[in-house]
């Protein structure tokens, strides 16, 4: 479904030039949960942004391939990336409350992707999005699907945002750290979600996060990034018990743990 | 001048300060300096010399226009436009000062007083200001006109005390924030006084925030006085002022139009001036 | 709805201060009002009867109550010049002042939210640019001299029997009202055009809209139905107050255009110390200004949802 040929992101500002991703591969199954790992600056989260369209062309340069079921993201211009964005590619960001508009019901914010991408009538649209609201766990959705983001708690708002990524149907779905700005208990649950949509919708997920524990539960495959460079990568649980590279090794002994490792 | 990093709490230097606004490419706070300074130049330069004198009338050249003898042309009473441009600007310049300083050295201690002591009276006091600031204060300033008369003197006074308020609230802010700050708790930990603290160690720290008011300061305090000048509220005859001048000229406006669009030109490069000054002040404290 | 009438309250409040003050203000000078009614030969002893009189010996707020519940009733009192009832001679020049007022506003509105759109939109262009310089200079030039320049274009356009029967047609009206009505609005349409600018890009670099473009919104798409609703709040509340301003402005336009209006009343009532005109025209604006921000207030509540706090 997804193929990343030797991806080059290089960001320039007014003093210099700085490459953020160093000629990366991935690749992605349709269906597929991939975690994306690495500690701050590693480049993870600009892959996801390159991978999604969302990095702004003024401000850095991308080289490489990025294949969407064949279409290359980094060549398309403006109009044809725009098909893509919203419609094959859903994002979930990391911090519900920011990246959400606040003069807006909920309801409008969901159902967004749809009316820039179907022609369905406001009634017909209102049906679907309840209808994945309810799939997303969100409680009362007639109620909520009224209400403002600063009335909603984190981990619903983040239930939202995901239910807005899913309108469509898309074939892939980027998580950037989506469980990091929530408490823990919360993230078991999104975790959960996560899980069943990729199984019940066969929806492909990329999964960038540097907490270890979280991309353990849910990912078939993880990718460990370091300094804009893959390190190592694998199916999860191979990675997480036989580590071959130091830094996977030093990065897994790192989590803390109640047992002892040996 | 000791500044601080809000988050580490270090004495680190936060602000890069007044001196970053000569590096770097500020075009607007170039641009209004030169105004500014050219104008503020030919006007010091007005009170030793001018060309003829602004009261000095010659009968047979009324309303002339502009020649290599009368840069901005003669007006009704056949004087020497620039002459008296210059001399009308030259009070503007003075009243507007005179303004900024009543308004600058009174908002300024009232702002620093009720911004680090807060309480009620800060309370009431920013109610009050805020009050004042939603009024238009031209029209405040007619009815204090009512009560005290016209004049040179009153205006100031009147004007003065009507810009008092966005000076007390701009301190006032600045001041209840770094009254929180680390460094003044290392102050206040070493034995400094109240007094101490807002004179020595807070106030410096609100230059950067005080000179875009200050020039703004300017900018409405010369739109005031042309606007009350020209009501005739302001300075009265045989004082030039560019507001009467512009009232007069307006008469001639059809026969002899340089006569208002000099004047005119000059306070618009007046207020332009400052208003580019305040831009590029802001624009620097915004980047910084 | 809470919300709401706390606000009026307050509004009401506000009325009743912004009132009281007014009629202080002008109790400061009764000697005047007597000396002007008999003239400066008076003798202590006549203006002491004088004062008794007019009844102002009695306590302030008696006088306050009486001149406010005479004023809502809308008797304003009599002018001293004139001797004419005050809320005859305000209604017959309320009108014209009321049309150059809601005329500039209405310029403002139309004018600067359209320019600051395209301006964001195309932001840092040729135009952009061009019009960076052009609004620092349309800011700094005075009502009063744009005035005068358009005045003199008036002159030279309309016909000179215009400015004495503009009054009796609506349209004529408005006709002539266009060129004053600009000078007072000409420098608030920059003003607000440089807010909504800075305030939609401000707004452009949130992380909203970076889900937005996710969804598949173009640039243009994602700024007029996501950032304008937020950009747009400070500048509701300064239209707001730009409306207070242009009633002082309109004050100066009205004498450079000799409108016979609000403003060239309160200049004259000044000049010739007609003490219950002034008063009355300064409450008039003043409830005026209070009443535009409170709707504004209003209309910020309308539009964020987070203010509302019921």
């Amino acid at each position: 479904m997804l193929d990343v040929y030797d991806l080059h992101v290089k960001f320039h500002n007014a003093k210099q030039e700085k490459e953020a991703v160093k000629g990366i591969n991935l690749h992605m199954d349709d269906g597929e949960i991939l975690g994306l790992v690495g500690e701050s600056g590693s480049g993870k989260t600009v892959t996801a942004m390159a991978i999604s369209g969302l990095i702004n062309r003024s401000q850095a340069t991308c080289t490489g391939e990025i294949l969407l079921d064949g279409v290359d993201i980094l060549s398309c211009d403006r109009d044809c990336l725009r098909k893509l964005q919203g419609k094959d590619i859903g994002v979930v960001f990391q911090e519900p409350v920011s990246f959400m508009n606040p003069v807006k019901t909920i309801g409008k914010q969901i159902e967004e992707s749809l009316v820039i991408h179907s022609n369905m009538t406001p009634a017909e649209r209102k049906e679907r999005v309840l209808y994945v609201m309810s799939a997303v766990e969100l409680p009362n959705p007639e109620q909520v699907y009224h209400k403002y983001p600063h009335e909603l708690s984190g981990g619903m708002l983040q239930r939202a945002m995901i239910a807005g990524a899913l309108m469509t149907r898309p074939k892939l779905l980027l998580c950037d750290e989506p469980t990091t700005a929530l408490d823990v208990t919360i993230q078991a649950q999104i975790i959960q979600l996560l899980k069943r949509v990729n199984k019940e919708f066969k929806i492909g997920i990329l999964f960038i996060s540097h907490d270890l524990n979280v991309v353990r539960k849910l990912c078939d495959r993880v990718v460990v990034m370091y300094h804009g460079e893959i390190v190592e990568e694998g199916k999860t649980d191979e990675v997480f018990y036989h580590p071959r590279e130091e830094y996977t090794k030093r990065l897994i002994s790192a989590i803390p743990t109640r047992k002892k490792r040996s | 001048m000791i500044e601080v990093d809000e988050e580490s709490g270090n004495f680190a230097m936060k602000n890069k300060g007044i001196s970053s606004i000569f590096q770097g490419k500020n075009v607007f706070f170039r641009i209004g300096s030169v105004i500014t300074g050219a104008l503020v130049f030919l006007i010091c330069l007005s009170t030793v010399w001018l060309p003829y004198s602004p009261t000095q009338m010659d009968a047979t050249a009324k309303l002339n226009a502009p020649s290599f003898l009368h840069l901005f042309g003669t007006d009704h009473l056949g004087r020497d436009i620039f002459s008296r441009v210059m001399e009308g600007a030259g009070n503007t310049l003075l009243i507007a000062t005179c303004v900024v300083l009543i308004g600058c050295i009174i908002g300024t201690l009232i702002g620093s007083l009720t911004g680090y002591f807060g309480g009620m009276a800060d309370i009431v006091l920013m109610r009050v200001c805020d009050s004042i600031t939603a009024f238009p204060s031209v029209l405040l300033a007619l009815v204090m006109v009512m009560l005290l008369g016209r004049g040179k003197y009153q205006i100031i006074l009147i004007l003065g005390i009507l810009f008092i308020p966005s000076f007390a609230r701009v301190v006032r802010g600045e001041v209840a924030r770094q009254r929180n700050l680390n460094y003044i708790y290392s102050a206040k930990l070493m034995g400094a006084g109240h007094a101490r603290i807002i004179f020595y160690h807070i106030l410096p720290n609100t230059i950067s925030v005080l000179l875009p008011t200050i020039s703004i300061g300017f900018n409405n305090a010369v739109l005031a006085e042309a606007s009350m000048s020209y009501l005739g509220v302001g300075v009265q005859k045989p004082d030039t002022s560019l507001g009467g001048m512009l009232a007069e000229a307006q008469s001639y406006l059809t026969s002899a139009p340089y006569y208002a669009i000099f004047i005119g030109l000059v306070i618009v490069l007046m207020i332009l001036g400052f208003s580019m000054l305040g831009e590029g002040l802001s624009r620097n404290n915004a980047t910084n | 709805m809470k919300y709401f009438t706390k606000k009026l309250f307050t509004l009401i409040i506000t009325l009743f201060i912004v009132s009281l003050l007014a009629f202080l203000a002008f109790q400061v000078i009764p000697a005047d009002v007597v000396t002007s009614r008999l003239g400066t030969n008076a003798t202590p002893e006549q203006i002491a009867i004088m004062k008794e009189q007019m009844g102002l010996n009695r306590p302030v707020f008696v006088r306050y109550f009486e001149w406010l519940s005479n004023f809502l009733q809308g008797d304003m009192g009599n002018s001293y010049v004139y001797d004419m009832p005050v809320n005859e001679m305000i209604a017959q020049k309320l009108p014209i002042s009321a049309t150059l007022i809601l005329l500039a506003c209405a310029m403002t509105v139309t004018f600067s939210i359209p320019i600051g759109i395209f301006l964001a939109r195309h932001a840092g262009g040729i135009f952009d640019r061009f019009m960076t310089v052009l609004n620092q200079v349309f800011m700094s030039i005075p009502p009063v001299f744009l005035g005068i320049l358009l005045f003199g274009v008036t002159l030279t356009i309309y016909p000179p029997e215009f400015s004495l029967h503009y009054s009796e047609n609506f349209w004529m009206l408005i006709l002539f009202m266009i060129l004053p009505a600009l000078s007072i609005a000409i420098s608030r349409i920059s003003m607000t055009v440089k807010l909504l600018r800075t305030s939609l890009l401000d707004e452009m670099d949130k992380n909203y809209i970076k889900t937005a473009y996710s969804r598949g919104h173009s640039r243009g798409s994602a700024l007029r139905q996501h950032a304008l609703k937020n950009a747009i709040l400070p500048v509701v509340v300064f239209i707001a107050v730009s409306a207070a301003e242009m009633v002082v402005a309109s004050i100066i336009i009205e004498q450079v255009f000799a409108i016979s209006g609000i403003g060239r009343l309160l200049i004259a009532s000044i000049a010739s110390r007609d003490f219950l005109v002034v008063q009355a025209i300064v409450v008039l604006l003043a409830t005026w200004v209070v009443t535009v921000n409170f709707l504004a207030d209003i209309l910020v509540q309308y539009i964020d949802p987070r203010v509302r706090l019921d």
